[in-house]
């Protein structure tokens, strides 16, 4: 999954908000508060359009961006990409709570639940 | 000039592949009953041997060279057969140019690792930084909107907390309590930072052995922050809260490849629910005595420079 910059964040969230919206229509949602031109917008709808992470339909004379992820998936993707291996080795960034339990076998967790079990009888004696 | 430095880097690399050696013989001696505590130390000091071991030498043999010229040492180059650590008459002989073009060699391979571990960072710091742009704002804390039930801590230099909702949705109030408090460890310890220290005293290392540190490592930093919370909580709370996610996460219907922190989440249960203290066992390894081991190779080789100049000179076909 490319790697989504800050504005490009920004105009992925607007098209979620409202999808449909014209490069001219974005500009004047978000343009002013964050001080950037028309010019810059198109430029980040076209890198968008390339990552395929938008559709656009031509009407008239302008085009009609619509997103072709929602936010679910791209984060889904993301936590994959961040938080999974790095070539062999864990990601060094990061510290998980558990660590992905898909290996490890149903018998291992029954028995982890059974020590449990009698742990707790061993303490409520105590 | 050249040929001392030819010849100090020469002392690094053999330093550095004794180093490099002796914590492969070491990376898989750190004994499970050791306190995490001390696995931790015991982890970066030999994590360091490679890194230690060339400098200590090349200081202590460039101490000969200048305590000549500081006439700290006398003057006895003139009987003198063969290249030595000298800067006002070196050198003596004539020096192959091979050890100078293997050791540059050397050199570009291991600026090669560190920019492929800085590039490797980098990746990893922009997927991170793509997610926690998605997620709502917030401060140390913050929400993943996706049914997985995870729960970490990211960003060493400016660490966040990092819950699902699938995990908020799994536990109970006092496990979400135990799960926070241990994420909160790991930020109080400056795991995340450890870490990257780790990671960057790794590179001198051979894969399998820079591996089974960071495996030990890895362990050791999540069973002493289950230790902290156990302390807090009970043992068997925090068993129940790990065994609890482990479930979760073996029967989710779209498993994710996560292998985040590297830490055997059966051995980490197993632990909490022990009778015995593990905390009085003696430890085998010492970072003290790994760091004096070290410094009392470097002494000899200044006393017995001649030895070494001499072999040295038959390496390089001087």
């Amino acid at each position: 999954m490319p790697v989504l910059g800050d504005l490009e964040v920004a105009v992925m969230e607007a098209l979620w908000d409202m999808p449909g919206q014209s490069a001219k229509g974005l500009h004047e949602q978000m343009g002013g508060d964050r001080g950037i031109s028309l010019n810059t917008i198109q430029s980040t709808l076209e890198r968008l359009h390339r990552k395929q992470l938008v559709a656009r339909q031509k009407s008239g004379h302008a085009f009609f961006y619509s997103p072709q992820v929602c936010r679910q998936q791209l984060v889904a993707a993301y936590m994959q990409e961040a938080l999974g291996r790095f070539g062999a080795d864990p990601v060094a960034s990061i510290a998980a709570f558990v660590e992905s339990a898909e290996v490890l076998d149903e018998e291992t967790l029954d028995q982890l639940e059974a020590t449990l079990v009698r742990f707790r009888k061993q303490q409520g004696a105590s | 000039m050249i040929e001392l430095l030819t010849l100090l880097l020469l002392v690094g690399a053999i330093g550095w592949a004794v180093g490099a050696c002796m914590a492969w013989l070491l990376a898989t001696k750190f004994a499970a009953c050791l306190q995490p505590a001390q696995r931790i130390r015991d982890v970066m000091a030999v994590a360091c041997l490679p890194w230690l071991l060339p400098v200590l030498w090349v200081i202590a043999l460039g101490a000969v060279a200048v305590g000549k010229r500081l006439g700290w040492l006398d003057d006895h180059c003139a009987g003198h057969g063969h290249l030595h650590f000298c800067l006002d008459h070196f050198p003596a002989l004539q020096m192959s140019p091979w050890p100078l073009i293997l050791l540059g060699l050397g050199a570009l391979i291991l600026v090669m690792l560190v920019i492929r571990r800085a590039w490797r960072g980098a990746q990893e710091s922009a997927r991170l930084n793509a997610l926690l742009r998605l997620l709502p704002e917030g401060g140390v804390l913050r929400q993943i909107d996706n049914d997985y039930p995870v729960a970490l801590v990211a960003r060493p230099l400016r660490p966040v907390i990092l819950i699902s909702r699938g995990m908020l949705n799994l536990l109970n109030h006092s496990e979400r309590r135990v799960l926070l408090a241990h994420e909160a460890q790991h930020l109080r310890c400056g795991d995340l930072r450890h870490a990257l220290l780790l990671e960057l005293l790794l590179t001198l290392h051979l894969p399998q052995t820079a591996s089974a540190l960071r495996s030990t490592w890895r362990q050791a930093i999540e069973e002493r922050a289950d230790d902290r919370v156990a302390e807090r909580f009970g043992h068997a709370l925090t068993a129940q809260t790990l065994l609890k996610v482990a479930k979760q996460q073996h029967f989710a219907a779209a498993p994710m490849g996560l292998a985040a922190s590297g830490a055997d989440v059966v051995r980490r249960i197993e632990r909490l629910l022990q009778d015995t203290d593990l905390s009085t066992d003696p430890g085998r390894l010492r970072a003290f005595w790994l760091a004096a081991l070290s410094l009392a190779s470097a002494m000899p080789l200044a006393a017995a420079h001649h030895a070494v100049e001499t072999a040295l000179a038959m390496i390089v076909g001087a």
